[in-house]
């Protein structure tokens, strides 16, 4: 397992470094210690200040998850009586409207904030994100991913910012047409195949979707050795930083050399949906996606029912979203409740069944969902032993040289 | 009188205020700012970078071209189509009535949805694909293909009606006499046609061509949905750097796009204006 | 020699006729008007002519051809619209030359043709101007010399100068006879204003309700109309029952009068304003006429007489000397008056001022 090996390495680094300290608090609002919570006296404290406080905010970014959160919510009613008052809002916006906020001074006008995962470095450096220790407090946080745990992406948060949701790029092919024994298992064998079948294979643009720059990140962490890795993977990197390298690198020759002969065979895409869509329509056989995607496209018959996942064996990059209390939040007990109960193994393991959504919890995997479901997921032996930290600003800048480079050259 | 001239002096802005401080308020504010946004750093100190990586990086030179490419290719296919249908309409025929109210529905499907309408109808594999494909025929790479044939058709789709209304409008305001003297002077319907008739209907025509022009021009959603991913026009390399949060980007290509529009509308100006005085209609005095 | 021959022309509008057979034709170097009340048809009948509207039956023959199913630009007929209908983005010599070029004129007699056209027209010097830059007259002279030019078998006019002031109207009025004098082509010139047509034409056909009602020369139409449409779109006039017995008529208060043609029984004469006589009596006849109004006109006067029931318009030149309402006249009908064929007695008549 990619994580737990990167765990003890990554845990020894940020231990001293981790930003949430009690004494530092950027929580106002307290009605209760929340310096003397532990795992253990979590009910005790929390429940009951939560339900002084009434009511909660929640924010929820991500369009396709509303759903979801209106289950969580139905049952963290019925079960706490705590009113929760929700909205849909869009990324971008929702961050500028926090980071303004906190810059005036003023209270957070959202106690819960589902958020994207890229999205830490820029919030947490302009203070929006509540530092608490969330992962160490939170009783269903007892079986969490170390890693994530202390970390999003190779950034340290110190458990203030935990990834609710995961989801894992992967190569998607129609069993139908492609047989076990064709099923590419390295990005060699991807471009073998395409080359044997032009036109067959469906490669999402990287500018246009997460599977296709993800796809491309993986690319570059299996073609790349030595410097050009610990350069690639240093996610200590700025965008700007991260662009200079991927545009002037020599490097990354072999990653363009890659996509040229890729290009000439197999079909660029304008986005996730849209490699769906033509896997749908049998113009294409394997294409890159998203696997939470595809689950949601089965729902609605999108994808034809012979679709299959599989994991390239040098890795392929997994993602996630977030929850946290953001700084000067008003009902803290009650989001401290609601997160608590998104992380809970039910609630987790319903999420992976109905969605696909991968969970942090080392206790959830695809094994406990039933067969049928599992078909269209990526099977155990590939996940999560293939899946390896995304380094977004990095796929973004590999996604504007290959735009540069090879696209329109 | 140094007061009345005072007076004078206080009145003339006054009296322009309205009109001029409109201009100035809705639209030199935004510009100015966009301009200003696009030559400076994150610092505030003053650059031409966003300008520099505009006409240096490949794929905005090339978002540059097909920029222009999407504005021209579907003006030229919508006039090669409006102005015969605008002459089709004018005759009486049966279902007229129903057809030009029909023909002009494309006005009001947004050009998002008709993306999504040409992947679901036109893409390989999609409806038309299948409904043709018992037949033994199939349907050419519309979607994604290197020309953008997808995205002009959706484009003219787009436009006729539009296009289609102001020529037929232009026609209909040369005096049906003209017509006749051209055809008893010895013209033929087609010579009529060119040498009367398409010069009187020219400025409604240029006013066409230019206003779908510039609006294809900096269309998003259609070449964004239905355009090959290689070559991306400037509205969607735009729509790209803003998600990335690159606002000086943004606005610098913002301004290189509306001083193209902006260079286009005048050389209309200065044409139109140099054949302006051989028009008007001078039928009565 | 006939130039052209219209026979028999209908236009239905669906189950309305717009033209019940018409037939009229135009000899060369002929000046023919078609006068009628708007609405009679004659429009229609001109669109025929010109080739923008489809005949529902007849035929039409120019210079001998049958020329009803060609297309306009192939008739050899030139037009001038009410509405001048000049290019307005061609200066004044390109309108000239635009019908040339289109029937290939070589360059040089294009030239001559443009040159002659201008002088006629008197336009020389406004060769370069835009139609817009002119002024009216001066447009609808443009208009006139871009059909001369073409030299055609017909000239058509469709009321020309209806779209000009009073005094414009008078004077291109006799500059269009004169024209006509010195080229003498063939013309069919439509409109509804008797005075322009009985001024300019040889002839004129009075069309009414889609038919063709009469044709004749000015004089004859004037002097003696066979109709009573004729009698009253023509001028003034006072339509009068009489008993006729061969050539002696009887007028209903008694009064004989001499008629031009035989009839039996009653019939219709037209008698017109000016031809009666009137002159102030002071004796009492069998039927006493009575002034009832009198209207100064200038030139003449014009009186209201009233004949028992009857109202009789008389006009008398000179008119030194009115006689004042009341008096008792004593009234004196020409000779030969013509009986109207059309028995019917109608009690208007479209009223028309005296020329």
């Amino acid at each position: 397992m990619f994580r737990t090996i990167l765990a003890a390495a990554v845990l020894a680094l940020t231990a001293t470094a981790a930003p949430c300290l009690a004494a530092e608090t950027n929580m106002k609002n307290l009605t209760f210690d929340l310096s003397s919570v532990t795992r253990d006296n979590f009910y005790e404290i929390v429940v009951p200040a939560a339900k002084a406080e009434g009511t909660v905010t929640m924010y929820n970014f991500a369009g396709s998850f509303g759903d979801t959160w209106k289950e969580l919510i139905r049952r963290f009613e019925a079960k706490y009586g705590i009113k929760v008052s929700y909205s849909d809002v869009k990324g971008d916006q929702a961050n500028q409207q926090l980071i303004a906020v906190q810059a005036a001074g003023q209270d957070s006008p959202v106690d819960v904030y589902f958020a994207g995962g890229g999205g830490y470095p820029l919030l947490s450096s302009k203070g929006v994100v509540g530092k608490i220790a969330l992962t160490k407090i939170l009783p269903n946080m007892d079986h969490y991913d170390p890693v994530l745990s202390e970390t999003i992406f190779g950034k340290p948060h110190g458990g203030s910012f935990p990834l609710v949701h995961l989801n894992q790029t992967a190569i998607g092919y129609d069993s139908a047409v492609v047989t076990a024994a064709e099923v590419p298992r390295s990005f060699t064998d991807l471009l073998a195949w395409a080359e044997k079948n032009p036109k067959r294979l469906g490669v999402t643009s990287p500018a246009k979707g997460g599977s296709g720059s993800g796809f491309l990140y993986s690319l570059a962490l299996d073609l790349l050795t030595g410097d050009c890795k610990a350069q690639l993977t240093d996610a200590n990197q700025t965008l700007d930083e991260a662009e200079e390298w991927a545009m002037g690198s020599e490097c990354l020759d072999p990653v363009w050399d890659y996509y040229r002969r890729l290009l000439a065979v197999a079909e660029l895409t304008n986005g996730n949906a849209d490699t769906l869509n033509l896997i749908n329509n049998r113009q294409l056989s394997i294409g890159t996606v998203w696997e939470d995607q595809v689950m949601t496209f089965l729902a609605t018959k999108q994808v034809p029912e012979t679709i299959r996942l599989t994991l390239l064996e040098t890795g392929q990059i997994g993602s996630g979203d977030a929850m946290f209390v953001p700084a000067n939040a008003r009902h803290v007990a009650a989001a401290l409740l609601l997160i608590d109960m998104a992380m809970s193994k039910e609630f987790q393991l319903w999420k992976l069944e109905s969605k696909a959504s991968r969970s942090p919890r080392t206790d959830v995997t695809s094994d406990q969902v039933p067969a049928e479901t599992q078909a269209h997921m990526l099977p155990l032996s590939v996940y999560p032993r293939l899946s390896v930290t995304a380094f977004w600003d990095m796929a973004t800048a590999l996604s504007e040289a290959l735009d540069e480079k090879v696209l329109n050259q | 009188m140094p007061a009345l001239l005072r007076d004078h002096r206080l009145l003339l802005p006054l009296l322009l205020a309205p009109g001029v401080g409109y201009l100035l308020l809705f639209f030199g504010g935004p510009l100015a700012s966009a301009l200003i946004g696009s030559l400076r750093l994150e610092d505030g100190s003053f650059t031409l970078a966003w300008y520099v990586r505009i006409f240096t990086r490949p794929s905005m030179l090339r978002g540059l071209g097909t920029s222009i490419y999407y504005g021209v290719a579907p003006v030229v296919v919508s006039l090669l189509v409006s102005v015969p249908l605008s002459l089709a309409i004018r005759r009486h025929f049966v279902g007229r009535k129903l057809f030009s109210g029909l023909y002009k529905l494309p006005l009001a499907v947004p050009g998002i949805i008709v993306g999504l309408m040409i992947i679901v109808l036109f893409e390989r594999g999609g409806f038309i694909d299948r409904a043709v494909a018992p037949l033994g025929l199939g349907l050419p790479k519309l979607v994604r293909d290197d020309w953008g044939v997808g995205v002009i058709l959706a484009s003219v789709w787009k436009q006729i009606p539009f296009m289609t209304l102001i020529i037929t409008s232009a026609f209909a305001a040369i005096p049906e006499d003209i017509r006749f003297a051209g055809r008893t002077l010895g013209a033929s319907r087609l010579a009529t046609f060119f040498l009367v008739e398409v010069p009187l209907a020219m400025p409604g025509i240029t006013a066409a061509v230019l206003l779908t022009f510039i609006g294809s021009m900096g269309s998003y959603a259609i070449p964004d949905i239905v355009g090959p991913p290689t070559a991306r026009p400037l509205s969607v390399l735009m729509v790209n750097e803003f998600n990335q949060g690159r606002f000086p980007q943004v606005f610098a290509m913002g301004m290189v796009l509306s001083a193209f529009a902006v260079a286009v509308l005048v050389a209309y100006y200065t044409l139109t204006s140099r054949i302006g005085d051989a028009h008007g209609r001078g039928d009565t005095k | 020699m006939t130039m052209l021959a219209i026979t028999d022309i209908t236009k239905d509008y669906g189950a309305s006729r717009a033209l019940h057979p018409v037939s009229l034709c135009v000899k060369k170097g002929e000046f023919v008007t078609i006068l009628g009340p708007s609405g009679c048809g004659k429009s229609s009948l001109l669109r025929i002519v010109m080739g923008i509207s489809q005949q529902s039956g007849g035929e039409i023959r120019l210079a001998g051809q049958r020329i009803d199913m060609l297309p306009p630009e192939r008739r050899d007929i030139a037009m001038v619209f009410q509405s001048y209908a000049l290019f307005p983005h061609m200066t004044v010599e390109q309108n000239l030359r635009f019908g040339l070029r289109m029937k290939n004129v070589p360059k040089v007699e294009q030239q001559r043709r443009i040159a002659h056209a201008l002088d006629i027209c008197t336009l020389t010097g406004l060769t370069a101007r835009m139609p817009r830059q002119l002024s009216g007259g001066q447009q609808q002279r443009v208009a006139l010399a871009r059909a001369i030019v073409m030299q055609p078998n017909l000239l058509l006019f469709d009321e020309p100068l209806s779209n000009l002031d009073a005094k414009l109207r008078d004077t291109l009025r006799h500059e269009l006879v004169a024209l006509h004098r010195r080229i003498g082509a063939t013309s069919l010139y439509v409109t509804h204003d008797q005075a322009e047509a009985m001024a300019m034409s040889d002839r004129i056909v009075v069309m009414n309700a889609g038919r063709v009602v009469e044709i004749g020369t000015p004089l004859e139409l004037y002097r003696s109309p066979k109709q009573a449409f004729t009698a009253g779109f023509l001028g003034q006039t006072n339509l009068l029952a009489v008993t006729a017995s061969g050539r002696q008529g009887q007028l209903p208060w008694g009064q004989p009068v001499d008629l031009a043609t035989e009839a039996m029984g009653p019939a219709q004469v037209s008698v017109r304003p000016e031809s009666i006589g009137i002159r102030a009596c002071d004796h009492v006849s069998s039927a006493p006429a009575t002034v009832a109004g009198v209207s100064f006109m200038g030139a003449s006067a014009l009186y209201t007489v009233a004949v028992g029931e009857t109202l009789l318009k008389v006009s008398q030149a000179g008119g030194d000397a009115l006689i004042e309402p009341g008096r008792t006249v004593e009234l004196t009908f020409p000779d030969r008056l013509p009986v109207l064929e059309d028995r019917v007695i109608e009690d208007r008549v479209p009223a028309r001022e005296a020329a």
